[in-house]
């Protein structure tokens, strides 16, 4: 089963959000959808999910050989910037309400969703008002509903929002479990480092473009090629990036990243007011593929990612 | 599609055992806006309604009428303005069969509810005013067909709210029209018949008062009902399409 995006525009007036997208989906597999914002992603999953229709192009969902038009409740959605729960009823509430729009039974939502409350840790919670919860808890909230509707496909926009870093570990582990279980997942976040850890392939969007698709590594080894990993003697990597151009980002308090020229390096290394102890090459992590390319040094419209 | 409905007597039960105060207000404020209106009519003139020509009882039904009308026109809008404004309407969208087949369910169920409360007024005023009401066999079908033009009427008010998404201020003009005449109704003349809700209320008021239906105002409250469901599923489906291409659905 495979779910396609197929050549897919949408403008908004003047704005064109979404030029000639295209992707795939499998089950089993998870696929990053990253960059800035205002490129074009929620729209983008707005597309796949029928809420906004495409000017061209169509989302298919390919079924041992047979094609159609995917339908709404076959998805699990979160939704960045929407509510996605009524924060004035119990989760409970919430979890059968939204099960039963989509046609599923009590029966069969809530001892699903009850699983996935203990396992986020909320099922003393269960018949308290969302309202009543934080906002990392309302956020695991939904992802727990988003899971007990045991849909074809998730869609999770921003998941990660408003979670801490345990849960955000702990979230990494769920979605990795999924893919196992056979779930296809199309995930946006600018944790990227959670990005990185759990999809198998990534797609880079810009300006309603996909600007690059592929496996994840092979992606970062193929098209970023290598750069330069500069371990310091001091924790200071985040204060420096501040005075670093672009290309730098931090991998950890004493560990920058730089993605670029050699020449460029030696001369950065020569005014770094921290001492160096190692320099090495590799290959780039996904955040610093990132703002390489969307970060100070943001490619002028219509250009070609920077090749290293 | 049982599911859905269920769902939605799910929603309206937590929402009303959730807010019981403000429902119990309501029926209040409509049995006393009524009631206040009888006895200022009644103290402007102190020879009686009667002397105007006016009985308590076809006015009592007819209110009931415009209660429910005004309950049920207003429904999808209103589902559709908070829904947008919690943001879950997209959510909604994701309903088995789309978005306007649940915001039809929720209607249906708030029609129920709807229903319901009319007769929780008329029956309180009905006693206190001394009005017999002696309810003919055929008393459902007058309400359904009453009842299914307003929910047409309702579509239409609920495509309103799919692009405006705030629309209160429209609906206290169209409540404001619709005072004066549903009331103008009272006085039932022949050429009110083919007029927006006069055929459904006026058999309504037939059949709560135990007169017999005539088969012409029975049609016409038929074809009525179902040209304003058909306007109205048109329309809300055509802005549902408009709102989807514009991306409008999610704004508020």
């Amino acid at each position: 089963m495979r779910l396609l995006v197929q050549n897919v525009h949408k403008r908004f007036g003047k704005l064109e959000a979404l030029k000639g997208v295209s992707l795939e989906l499998g089950a089993g597999e998870i696929l990053g959808l990253l960059g800035p914002n205002g490129a074009g992603k929620t729209t983008l999953i707005k597309v796949v999910l029928g809420l906004l229709l495409p000017d061209a192009g169509e989302v298919v969902l390919e079924e041992g050989g047979a094609r159609r038009r995917p339908q709404g409740h076959e998805f699990g959605v979160l939704l960045e910037g929407s509510r996605n729960l009524y924060v004035n009823l119990s989760l409970l509430v919430n979890a059968l309400y939204f099960g039963g729009i989509r046609g599923l039974p009590p029966k069969e939502v809530r001892p699903r969703f009850e699983a996935w409350l203990e396992r986020f840790g909320l099922k003393d919670r269960l018949h308290a008002p969302l309202a009543s919860l934080s906002r990392g808890m309302q956020q695991k909230a939904a992802l727990a509903l988003a899971l007990a509707l045991k849909p074809r496909f998730l869609l999770l926009d921003e998941p990660t929002l408003g979670l801490d870093p345990v849960s955000r570990r702990e979230f990494e582990g769920i979605l990795l479990e999924l893919k196992k279980e056979g779930w296809g997942i199309l995930l946006t976040s600018h944790d990227l480092e959670v990005v990185e850890r759990v999809s198998d392939r990534v797609a880079f969007l810009h300006r309603g473009e996909v600007r690059r698709q592929g496996p994840t590594r092979a992606l970062l080894r193929d098209w970023a090629g290598e750069g330069y990993r500069v371990r310091l003697a001091e924790p200071k990597a985040e204060a420096l990036l501040q005075a670093l151009g672009p290309g730098w980002s931090a991998e950890g308090p004493e560990v920058l990243f730089f993605l670029g020229p050699w020449e460029a390096l030696r001369e950065a290394l020569g005014t770094l007011p921290v001492e160096v102890l190692e320099v090495s090459r590799g290959t780039p992590s996904l955040e610093a593929l990132f703002l390489h390319l969307f970060g100070e040094a943001r490619p002028s419209p219509g250009a070609q990612p920077r090749t290293v | 599609m049982f599911w859905q409905l269920w769902s939605e007597f799910l929603l309206e039960w937590n929402l009303t055992r959730r807010y019981w105060f403000d429902t119990l207000a309501g029926l209040l404020a409509s049995v006393l806006f009524f009631y206040s209106m009888v006895l200022g009519l009644e103290n402007l003139t102190p020879e009686g309604l009667a002397s105007l020509g006016l009985d308590l009882g076809p006015l009592l039904l007819v209110f009931a009428a415009f209660n429910l009308v005004v309950g049920t026109f207003q429904s999808i809008a209103y589902s559709v303005q908070s829904e947008a404004a919690l943001g879950t309407l997209e959510h909604l969208g994701l309903a088995r069969g789309g978005l306007l087949r649940q915001l039809l369910l929720r209607a249906l169920v708030r029609g129920l509810q709807g229903i319901t409360t009319s007769a929780l007024v008329l029956l309180p005023l009905a006693l206190l005013l001394g009005v017999r009401l002696a309810p003919a066999p055929w008393w459902p079908l007058s309400l359904l067909l009453l009842y299914l033009a307003a929910l047409g009427f309702a579509l239409g008010m609920g495509a309103l709210a799919l692009h405006f998404k705030r629309v209160e201020g429209f609906f206290t003009i169209v409540q404001f029209l619709f005072l004066p005449y549903f009331f103008s109704l009272v006085r039932f003349a022949p050429w009110m018949t083919p007029l927006p809700f006069a055929p459904g209320t006026q058999l309504l008021k037939l059949a709560l008062t135990g007169e017999g239906a005539f088969p012409g105002l029975l049609l016409l409250a038929f074809v009525q009902a179902l040209l304003f469901l058909g306007a109205g599923l048109f329309a809300m489906a055509w802005v549902y399409a408009a709102v989807r291409r514009r991306g409008l659905l999610g704004r508020y």
